[in-house]
């Protein structure tokens, strides 16, 4: 659908929506996301204004997704952007409102700049002609575009450097728009990665090699972090640095959106369980939670789940795009960057069981948890929907083979073979799922009857301070949760000391007492001693005679 | 014989005050609402008719006075009535609370200000035009000291002598081009002025920028206005950036195109516009008080309007257009919504708006805000697309840079502002707001939204008046 | 018959796993001069355990701990081929890659860290705790060196890459393979790596809460898991096996030398390890990868 603005005597505009297979993509993100955060609301007292602006919030991000032209995107991307202020400011300090606010802004300003030096060659916001205006840039235009587009979508993306807002914002925020946050507004950074960048340019190496900095040094991050909601914050930033690396070097595009759907389920499942737990205990840190699993069994298994998919491993889904990265990445001969990728994706596994361990087991911390209760339906249903949706990603991974390829032909890419659902095949390599699972499945249930047959009466533990304790007997006083602080000692490593310590806070702090100090200067022009101001408008007159005259 | 009517009827009924006075406190009040409203019907009825017209009144040769109603002077003359009606309306159910002192010499003040502001508009002849600038001056040198404090003699003091030293570059600017060309009539000054010697008319063209520089609060001559803007009353504030402006801002560019239709000064009328945003946001970056905050809000949207018109061609001077409409409706919901919380907390600390408890104010300064920002969905968006992309096409990309960095300035103290009054909790009573104010503050954010949304309803009209006032009609 | 074939294969991993670690008890032994035990103790003690009862058990999920190891250790072998250019006692290898069996070695091990967990003893967390953070710094030179040699066989299933070696990668890399070796050593779960169990320290680690029979599937598992990554060692480096000698000849080899190094080295404490892996380990094979690869 076009509107052409110059009928209105509105210049040179022509603004296009489009439904691609691409866009739709998304949007069944966006709406999954919706849908299952839906379900969530009756549990929480929201202001009406809250719904107002969600449904304000998702109008603008299908106007990101539907918009043809760079006019539209934008201004959905800055609705977006306001909108998620407002959202946040229900629950968020004013310091990480203001932060994310500056960096929100900065991010669309960069954009708005980048969109009007595209305009500017060939009079057209389209997408179709931005490839071609983009080729008509000089080199140093074309570069310093690139760069102005890649800032605004980092700092959405939260890539490390630019995360300054991030993780704040996302601990602070309502636990519904956490999960928001995590699974739908990061993709549109994905999105915008896709269609502004990729479409546009060559394969950018520079790209990938930022996004594996940014997944190896979000996942040490996280590791250091005690607050749940933190640790699953940096955990995004890492699994989307793993998107952004995919999609800097040639034929990513596949891993890319795969990933991107199974990075918006398990975050949502992910942040559904853990906005349960929150509900329930009231507590948000590993060292005040623990225990839970008897108390809360279903959310158990289901944030069990979710974090096999969150570390890649066979047999859920998980593994199937984390696949499709690695073949993508080893098909371009890209190896120490694939060795980045698996370094970080091993290094998750300490986050990930200290994940399930600092919240679901060992020793509750505190007696009031073992009064906790399992959570209602409407925390679990939602987690059931992505649970099953998972588990069948990794048993059929290539179920959305078609639909991806769909996708790659439209922009011209080369697509996946297909042969059925159960198996995935990449250009490099290929696995069946479904061989995986019912192997995996069929073992590990003759292991069980093999165990429950041959069973003899196990007492269970008298109390939960039945435990082998080198002879002693714990107690109360006794600090058994151990290993909620579980990674804290890697601080210790030299080599890591670097990535744990350093922070980009220091950076933009002192950015900022400058920019106010440069501030105060000129505020001091304005000082409102006429004697003062005239002298400078006089000396600003001759200066203006001076220039004249030359 | 309309169009002078605007200008007469102002002032006519300045004379007929101490005659009304006999009438009673209120009768001053709603004759002035009265007759603003007529105005406004006479304009929309000029906008329907498309009496576009020009009138002459000879007096002494080459003295007299010369009217022209174009469909760009007339968007002014719109625009200015339009704002003092709504002015006067919301004044009226705010006086019952807060009049001012002496208020039929208030209502002379601000009718004769309307007055000098349209006769700006909408003469040509350059006399007249000095004239009307001496009036409009006046009137809001006296209406920034109305109030009894120090600040406000501190305001009214300073914008008289800088009004002052600007009325004698003018007056010199005017004399020179009386004594070079020996007309005051602009047509005739603008087909004459190009012929003229070069350093003759650098010189006339520096001394206008310097005399009308103090008034459309261009770096570095804009220095007074934030200490005016503190110290005059906050409504008034509303006229100052609503209608003042505007109105010298027209001027000046009308002059200029008339002058020098080729651009002479173009790009350096250009820097100087994007470096005053830049040096005005920076400025109001560290400001704490309210209305000197918006002062300089005032700053940054003027000098991009002044960007806007400097680029001197039909999409930019559109674009401008559409930004005055947008900085005067803003302007007028945050002064009109600022007074009645000043009247409340008796501070303009922007401290106060962590305890504003009023969802409706704070919605109406959040939407103004948003707008002035040039938030997508708002007006200010429209005018500053159009900026921007007409500098885009020119291929400024550094004004360009310069232009979104201040407005990202302007976004951080804008929102610590949003920040302030949405996060905190309110301790205090629910401020209450009349009907009255209600209806007007939440017409003005309507009326950025529908701008915002509907940009094509005002866009054929403001491309039309842009064509006009590039051509030089006069 | 592919049931036959997997069974078959299960029980030769079984056997030959007891069997290494019974060689491995006596030679550590000899090491220390002393004697051994007799060499199939091990597989005994393992029966005995069977047949005992657990003494504490902790919920459900604790039982499904040591499952889950056992079950990841029995799908590892299986994706795992024993020859090259054949398809007897190939498993299931053709329906997975390189990448399924990398991440199937650690799914064990993190399925009876939940158990661990449960079980809520402070000991077994630490033990967990350790085995996590040497993780990544541990399969970081292994990763390399796998992925340079997926890079140059240009596969990623195991049986070409065996088949792609005329010389075997051991010889014709050296560096990589030396590099590999370092995590095998720690994957082995050998000195100076084995912070993970240590005895005496943590009171024996992830399985300080386990009896009976627990602690028999964790035995089990351990010879299953300990074969399992020998083979994938020798296809992928050793240039594989054509019948069962070889796969015995080169397995052995390979396994005499992890539990020398193992037994002639003090232990590291955990940041020290990671220090070291990440340092010099890491070093060798991403230099390996660059001159393998470098074209």
């Amino acid at each position: 659908m076009m509107i052409n603005l110059s009928n209105y005597a509105l210049g040179h505009i022509v603004l296009a929506l489009e439904m691609s297979h691409l866009a739709n993509f998304f949007a069944v993100l966006i709406l999954l996301s919706m849908g299952t955060l839906l379900f969530l609301v009756k549990n929480y007292a929201l202001p009406k204004s809250f719904y107002a602006l969600s449904a304000l919030l998702s109008t603008s991000l299908f106007l990101i997704v539907y918009a043809a032209d760079y006019l539209l995107f934008f201004i959905g991307w800055e609705v977006m952007s306001i909108t998620t202020y407002f959202l946040l400011s229900f629950s968020v300090s004013q310091k990480t409102l203001h932060k994310y606010i500056i960096f929100a802004m900065s991010s669309a300003l960069a954009l708005f700049i980048a969109i009007l030096m595209i305009y500017s060659t060939q009079q057209s916001f389209l997408y179709s002609d931005a490839r071609e205006s983009f080729e008509l840039m000089g080199e140093f235009q074309g570069v310093f575009f690139l760069v102005l587009i890649l800032f605004a979508i980092f700092v959405k993306l939260g890539v490390i450097g630019f995360h300054y807002w991030l993780v704040d914002a996302y601990e602070e925020a309502h636990d519904i728009f956490t999960a928001f946050l995590s699974a739908v507004l990061s993709k549109m950074g994905v999105y915008a990665l896709i269609i502004l960048v990729v479409k546009v340019t060559q394969p950018m190496l520079a790209l990938a090699i930022i996004g594996v900095m940014t997944s190896i040094i979000a996942t040490f991050k996280a590791i250091q972090e005690d607050s749940v909601k933190r640790v699953l914050a940096y955990s995004s930033i890492a699994q989307l640095g793993y998107i952004v690396t995919v999609l800097g070097v040639a034929d990513g595009m596949s891993g890319a959106l795969y990933h991107s759907l199974i990075h918006t389920a398990v975050k949502l499942l992910l942040f559904i369980n853990i906005a349960g737990v929150i509900y329930m205990t009231g507590r948000d840190k590993f060292s005040q939670l623990g225990g839970l699993i008897y108390k809360m069994p279903q959310s158990f298994v289901l944030l069990l789940i979710g974090i096999i998919v969150l570390a890649g491993m066979p047999p859920l889904g998980g593994f199937s795009s984390k696949f499709l990265i690695y073949s993508a990445l080893l098909d371009t001969k890209y190896l120490l960057l694939l060795s980045g990728v698996m370094f970080s994706s091993a290094s998750a596994f300490l986050y990930i069981y200290k994940l399930i361990y600092g919240v679901y087991l060992g020793h509750p911390s505190h007696k009031k948890l073992e009064s906790a209760k399992e959570v209602s339906l409407s925390f679990l249903l939602p987690q059931y929907l992505l649970a099953f949706i998972l588990i069948t990603l990794g048993t059929f991974p290539a179920l959305i083979v078609p639909y991806i390829n769909e996708i790659l032909l439209e922009s011209s890419l080369t697509t996946l073979s297909f042969t059925h659902a159960g198996e995935l095949i990449s250009a490099f390599a290929q696995f069946n799922g479904l061989i995986v699972m019912s192997a995996f499945g069929t073992i590990f249930v003759l292991v069980v009857i093999f165990f429950v047959s041959t069973r003899s009466k196990a007492k269970e533990a008298k109390n939960r301070f039945d435990i082998a304790y080198c002879g002693e007997e714990p107690d109360e006083s006794t600090h058994l949760h151990y290993g909620y602080s579980m990674g804290k000692e890697l601080a210790r490593v030299g080599i890591l000391r670097a990535i744990i310590k350093n922070s980009s806070s220091h950076f933009y702090e002192y950015l900022g007492k400058q920019t106010l100090s440069f501030a105060e200067l000129f505020r001091k022009i304005y000082s409102g001693k006429l004697s003062v101001n005239f002298n400078i408008a006089i000396l600003f007159l001759l200066l203006l005679l001076w220039g004249s005259l030359r | 014989m309309s169009s002078v009517l605007f200008v007469a009827l102002p002032l006519l009924f300045g004379f007929s005050t101490p005659i009304l006075g006999y009438f009673g406190k209120n009768a001053v009040a709603y004759v002035s609402t009265l007759m603003q409203l007529f105005l406004l019907y006479l304009g929309f009825d000029l906008l329907l008719n498309e009496g576009f017209s020009i009138e002459l009144i000879s007096i002494a040769p080459p003295l007299g006075i010369s009217f022209v109603v174009t469909k760009v002077s007339l968007l002014f003359v719109l625009l200015f009535t339009s704002v003092m009606t709504l002015f006067s309306l919301y004044y009226l159910s705010y006086r019952s609370e807060k009049p001012y002192r002496d208020e039929s010499k208030f209502f002379i003040l601000i009718n004769m200000l309307l007055a000098a502001s349209i006769g700006l508009v909408l003469s040509s002849d350059i006399f007249n035009i000095y004239v009307f600038f001496e009036i409009a001056g006046i009137s809001a040198y006296i209406l920034s000291a109305y109030e009894k404090s120090s600040s406000a003699l501190e305001a009214g003091i300073k914008y008289l002598i800088t009004g002052a030293v600007a009325s004698i570059f003018l007056i010199f600017a005017i004399v020179l081009i009386y004594i070079y060309i020996g007309s005051l009539n602009l047509g005739i000054i603008a087909q004459h002025f190009e012929l003229l010697p070069f350093q003759i008319k650098l010189l006339i063209s520096i001394l206008l920028l310097i005399g009308f520089g103090f008034k459309v609060e261009i770096f570095p001559l804009n220095f007074w206005v934030s200490d005016v803007y503190q110290g005059s009353s906050t409504l008034v504030n509303a006229l100052f950036s609503a209608i003042v402006v505007k109105a010298y801002l027209f001027v000046f560019f009308h002059l200029l195109y008339l002058f020098l239709p080729h651009g002479e000064f173009s790009l350096f009328l250009i820097y100087l516009g994007a470096f005053s945003m830049l040096a005005a946001e920076v400025a109001g970056l560290r400001q704490s008080h309210l209305k000197r905050l918006f002062a300089y809000s005032s700053l940054g949207q003027v000098a991009l309007v002044f960007t806007a018109f400097a680029l001197q061609n039909t999409q930019a001077i559109q674009a401008a257009l559409f930004i005055v409409l947008a900085h005067s409706v803003a302007k007028m919901g945050i002064f009109f919504a600022l007074a009645l919380i000043e009247k409340e907390h008796e501070s303009m600390e922007s401290e106060t708006l962590k305890s504003l408890n009023s969802p409706f104010l704070r919605v109406i300064l959040l939407i103004s805000m948003l707008s002035l920002l040039g938030i997508p969905l708002f007006a200010g968006f429209v005018g500053k697309l159009l900026v921007l992309k007409s500098l885009a096409l020119e291929g400024m990309l550094p004004i360009i840079m310069m232009i979104i960095l201040a407005s990202l300035i302007e976004a951080v103290y804008y929102f610590k502002l949003a920040g302030y009054m949405f996060t905190s909790d309110k301790r205090r009573d629910v401020l209450k707001v009349t009907w009255a104010h209600k209806t007007i503050l939440a017409f003005l954010s309507l009326l950025l939204l529908i701008i915002g949304m509907a940009p094509f309803l005002l866009s054929e009209y403001l491309f039309e008046a842009s064509k006009l006032m590039l051509g030089g009609v006069s | 018959m592919i049931l036959l074939e997997l069974l078959l294969m299960l029980l030769v991993a079984y056997g030959v796993g007891f069997l290494y670690y019974g060689l491995y008890r006596n030679i550590t032994a000899r090491f220390q001069r002393r004697f051994g035990p007799p060499l199939w103790q091990s597989f005994f003690d393992s029966i005995k355990f069977f047949l005992k009862e657990e003494s504490t058990s902790h919920g459900w999920m604790f039982y499904l701990g040591p499952i889950i190891m056992m079950s990841g250790a029995i799908t590892t072998l299986f994706f795992i081929p024993f020859f090259k250019e054949t398809t007897n006692f190939s498993g299931l290898s053709s329906y997975g890659n390189l990448f399924v069996v990398l991440y199937l070695l650690v799914l064990g091990p993190l399925g009876n860290a939940l158990g661990v967990g449960t079980g809520g003893n402070p000991f077994g967390a630490m033990g967990v705790t350790r085995g996590l953070s040497r993780l990544f710094a541990l399969e970081l030179p292994f990763y390399i060196a796998v992925i340079a040699i997926m890079s140059l066989s240009g596969s990623a299933d195991i049986s070409e890459i065996a088949a792609h070696q005329s010389t075997m990668y051991a010889l014709a890399y050296p560096l990589l393979f030396i590099g590999a070796l370092f995590s095998f050593i720690g994957m082995m779960g050998q000195s100076p790596f084995d912070v993970v169990g240590a005895p005496v320290e943590v009171y024996s680690g992830p399985a300080s809460e386990f009896s009976g029979k627990f602690l028999a599937l964790l035995m089990s598992q351990s010879a299953i898991y300990t074969f399992a990554k020998l083979v994938l060692m020798v296809n992928l480096f050793l240039g594989g096996a054509q019948g069962f000698l070889e796969l015995l000849l080169k397995t052995f080899v390979l396994f005499l030398f992890v539990i020398s190094f193992g037994s002639l080295y003090g232990r590291f404490k955990t940041p020290q390890s990671i220090d070291f892996l990440l340092k010099v380990p890491t070093t060798i094979a991403v230099i390996g990868l660059i001159l393998a690869t470098w074209s």
